[in-house]
C-alpha cells in the first residue's frame, strides 16, 4: 500500500504493520501438503457463520496435534484487518472481514469477540 | 565533537542505556542489537521510513512475515524472519537488517567518487546522495549487500544510523521506537560489554551454550554489532560468517591504479624525448644530403685567436 | 572474410566516395579511401572521450579535472558506457574493413625481431618485405579487437552492476582497467608514430594520399604491389636526382 501515514497513526503499530502484509492464514506444513496448498495460494476459510479469503502462509510453527488418536491442525488467523482499506477500495480483495467468522457474541462496548477458537474447513480458493 | 552539543543526561520512559551518559567523552557510537529478545513488531521499519520521509512501498505476499525480500532504496531496515529447525527444535530467528557501518567499509574503499561516501569520527558511514555519480561499485563492495539503487535518481541509498540525530545528541529513530529494549545505542565500548555480558547470560543461564556477540574482525568490527544465540553459524541469521571486501578494491584501487598512471605519465614523458634525441623516420632519399660534421663554433674562434 | 562482408565494404566504399572524395595528385598513392578515414576517425573520437570519462572514474586524482568537460560526475557515469558502445560499434565496422591486410605474416615476426633496430631509427628504410600494415600497426589492431571484446563483457556486467553478483563486478572491474591501460600505452605510441614520429603519415588519415617517396620508405612492398616499380631502384635514381642537384 503506497501512501502517506498520518502522524496520529504512528502510535497504532499493529495497524501499520498489517498494512506492510496482504491478509494471510497462517496453515501448518502437514495440513498444507495434505490439500495440496502452497505457501502465496489463495485459501478459503469457512466456519458455519461467513467465509474468508486470504493468502496461505505454510509454517512450521504450528505442530499438528493427535486429539483422540486423530490428526487434528490448528489454523491461525492473527491479524483482523479492518473492514475496508484501500485494496478493498480498489475492489482488489476480499470484502468479508474476518470477524464474520467468530461467533457474534461480543463484549457490548469493544466489540471483541467473545471467543476466537472456533471450527473451520479450509480449502483452496 | 564541538562545544556546547546538547548531551543528555537523562530520558523519560527510555529503554536502554541514555547515549553517552556518564562514560569518558569517546567518540565511536554503536548500535547493539539483542536478536535474542527481538520480537519481530516492526516499530523499528516503521520509525525508519517515518524519520526519513519515505512513502510506504507497496508489498507482497512472499509466505513470511518478512515485509520485502531485502532492504530497498526508500526501506532501510528490515526484519528478517527464518524458521529454523535444528535438532528437532525449531526456531523462529528474527534479526534487524540494516547497514553495518563497518569499521573499514566497503563500500567507501570502492567508490570513485569523491565525497560520495564519508565516514564520520563516530564511525558512521553516510551516502551523501550529492556527490553519487551512480556507478553502483558500493553495491559490490558491501559484505553485507546493503546499498539500493534508485533507478529513477541514478542514486543509492542506505541506513545512516540517524547521523542527523546522533549529531544532535539523540539515539537513531529505530532505538527510540523499539518497544522491548532489544536495541541500545551507546558508544563502542559501552555496547560490546553489554553484549557480552548479555552472551554471558544466555550461555550459562538460558541454555545456548553458542551464543556470541557479532562484531566482525574481518572488516576491523562494525558500529553495529548482534547478541546471536548461535555465534558458530551466523548464516542462520542471514549474515555472512566471515565478511569480506573484495580484493579488487584494495590491491587494484590503492596499489595498481597509481602505477599504472605512473606509467602511463612516464610512457608520455619517453615518447617526448625519443623524438627529441633518435627524431623522426625521414622519408628516404633525404634532400639536401644531411652535413655529417657540424665544426665547433668555439672552437673555430679560439683558433682565430693569435 | 566471408564474401558478403567483403561486398558490404565494397557498397560502403562506393557510397563514401560518391559523398567525399580523395584526390591523387601526381607523385602520390591513394593510401586510405574516404570510408576508412571516416571510421578511423568515429573510432578516434569515440575512444578518447571513452578514455577520458573512463579516467575520471579510474582515477581520483584526475576526477575534478575530467568530469566538468562531461558535464559532472553523474553526467560522466552516464555517457561512459555509451561512448564505450560506440566506439565497439564503429570498431566492428573496421574490423570489418581491415581484417584482411591486418593478417599476420612471416614478415611481421621477421619484423618484431628488428624493433630496436626500429626504435633507434638505426636504419632509414624499412625492409622490402613490409606490406600495406607493419608488425607494429597490425599488432595495435589486434590489442584493439581484444580488449575492444573484453571492454564489451566487462563493461556490460559493471553497466548493469546493480543485478550482477558481487564477485562478478569486482573481477570485471580490474580486468576492464587492464584493457585500458593497453589501450592508453597503445593509444600513446600510435599518435606518436602517426604525428611527429613519421612526418608525411597524418595526412594519410586526412586527405587519404601519400607521397611515393614515404611509401618506398615505409611500406615498400605495398609501394611495389600498387605501382609495379621496384622500390630499391625508385630509391637509388631519386639519389642519383638529388647528387645532380647538390654542388
Amino acid at each position: 500500500m503506497v501512501g502517506r501515514p498520518s502522524l496520529r497513526a504512528l502510535s497504532a503499530v499493529t495497524a501499520r504493520v498489517a498494512r506492510l502484509l496482504l491478509p494471510f492464514v497462517e496453515i501448518p506444513h502437514d495440513l498444507a501438503n495434505d490439500l495440496g496448498i502452497n505457501g502465496g495460494d489463495r485459501v478459503k476459510v469457512t466456519s458455519a457463520r461467513a467465509s474468508y479469503i486470504a493468502r496461505a502462509m505454510v509454517t512450521g510453527r504450528i505442530k499438528p496435534m493427535l486429539i483422540d488418536g486423530k490428526k487434528t491442525y490448528q489454523i491461525g488467523i492473527p491479524i483482523h484487518w479492518g473492514y475496508r482499506g484501500i485494496a478493498e477500495d480498489e475492489g482488489k480483495t476480499a470484502l468479508n472481514p474476518v470477524n464474520l467468522l467468530s461467533p457474534t457474541v461480543v463484549d457490548p462496548n469493544a466489540y471483541t469477540p467473545e471467543f476466537k477458537g472456533f471450527l473451520v474447513k479450509l480449502e483452496k480458493a | 565533537m564541538p562545544a556546547g552539543t546538547l548531551q543528555i543526561r537523562a530520558i523519560s520512559g527510555h529503554s536502554g542505556t541514555v547515549p553517552g551518559r556518564g562514560v569518558q567523552r569517546e567518540e565511536e557510537v554503536c548500535k547493539y542489537i539483542d536478536v535474542t529478545t527481538c520480537i519481530g513488531c516492526k516499530a523499528c521499519e516503521v520509525a525508519c521510513v517515518e524519520w526519513n520521509d519515505h512513502p510506504f512501498r507497496e508489498t507482497t505476499f512472499d509466505n513470511t512475515y518478512q515485509t520485502m525480500p531485502s532492504t530497498e532504496w526508500n526501506y532501510y531496515n528490515l526484519i528478517r524472519f527464518a524458521e529454523d529447525e535444528r535438532d528437532g527444535n525449531l526456531m523462529w530467528l528474527m534479526r534487524k537488517d540494516q547497514c553495518m557501518h563497518c569499521e573499514d567499509p566497503g563500500c567507501l574503499r570502492a567508490c570513485p567518487a569523491d565525497g560520495a561516501i564519508i565516514k564520520y569520527e563516530n564511525g558512521i558511514v553516510d551516502f551523501q546522495q550529492d556527490n553519487c555519480i551512480g556507478c553502483g561499485y558500493c553495491i559490490s563492495g558491501c559484505p553485507f549487500d546493503i546499498p539500493k539503487f534508485n533507478e529513477k535518481t541514478k542514486k543509492v541509498y542506505k541506513c545512516t544510523l540517524c547521523s542527523d540525530r546522533v549529531g544532535q545528541g539523540l539515539e537513531p529513530a529505530c532505538i527510540k521506537a523499539c518497544p522491548t529494549g532489544c536495541l541500545h545505542f551507546g558508544t563502542k565500548s559501552d555496547m560490546v560489554q553489554i553484549a557480552s555480558s548479555r552472551a554471558k547470560q544466555l550461555r550459562e543461564q538460558s541454555g545456548f551454550a553458542d551464543a556470541g556477540v557479532y562484531d566482525p574482525a574481518s572488516i576491523k568490527g562494525t558500529h553495529v554489532i548482534y547478541v546471536l544465540h548461535d555465534i558458530k553459524r551466523p548464516e542462520r541469521y542471514g549474515l555472512p560468517a566471515n565478511p569480506v571486501i573484495p580484493p579488487s578494491y584494495t590491491y587494484w584501487k590503492w596499489l595498481a591504479k597509481p602505477t599504472g598512471l605512473l606509467m602511463a605519465g612516464l610512457g608520455l614523458l619517453a615518447v617526448f624525448f625519443h623524438r627529441v634525441t633518435v627524431g623522426p623516420k625521414l622519408e628516404q632519399p633525404e634532400e639536401p644530403p644531411p652535413i655529417e660534421h657540424q665544426p665547433d663554433t668555439l672552437e673555430a674562434e679560439r683558433k682565430e685567436q693569435p | 572474410m566471408s564474401s558478403s562482408v567483403e561486398r558490404f565494404d565494397e557498397r560502403a566504399r562506393r557510397a563514401a566516395d560518391r559523398v567525399g572524395s580523395t584526390r591523387v595528385h601526381r607523385g602520390e598513392l591513394l593510401r586510405h579511401p574516404v570510408y576508412t578515414r571516416v571510421l578511423h576517425w568515429l573510432v578516434a573520437i569515440a575512444f578518447v572521450l571513452s578514455l577520458l570519462s573512463g579516467f575520471a572514474v579510474y582515477s581520483p586524482w584526475l576526477f575534478h579535472f575530467l568530469t566538468p568537460i562531461f558535464g559532472g560526475g553523474p553526467m560522466t557515469r552516464f555517457l561512459h558506457p555509451w561512448f564505450g558502445l560506440s566506439f565497439d560499434i564503429f570498431f566492428l565496422f573496421q574490423f570489418l574493413n581491415w581484417f584482411g591486410p591486418m593478417t599476420w605474416t612471416g614478415a611481421d615476426t621477421r619484423w618484431l625481431k628488428r624493433i630496436k633496430v626500429y626504435v633507434t631509427n638505426a636504419v632509414k628504410l624499412e625492409s622490402e618485405d613490409v606490406g600495406f600494415f607493419n608488425a607494429g600497426q597490425k599488432l595495435y589492431f589486434w590489442a584493439i579487437a581484444l580488449s575492444g571484446v573484453l571492454f564489451l563483457i566487462t563493461g556490460l556486467l559493471m553497466w548493469f552492476d546493480n543485478v550482477m553478483g558481487r564477485w562478478i563486478v569486482a573481477v570485471s572491474y580490474v580486468i576492464h582497467d587492464l584493457a585500458g591501460l593497453l589501450m592508453l600505452a597503445g593509444f600513446i605510441i600510435h599518435f606518436y608514430e602517426g604525428t611527429a614520429a613519421m612526418p608525411g603519415t597524418f595526412r594519410a588519415m586526412v586527405d587519404g594520399t601519400v607521397t611515393e617517396k614515404w611509401a618506398r620508405t615505409h611500406h615498400p612492398a605495398w609501394y611495389r604491389a600498387v605501382t609495379g616499380r621496384e622500390p630499391r631502384d625508385a630509391y637509388e635514381e631519386e639519389k642519383r636526382r638529388q647528387g645532380r642537384k647538390s654542388i
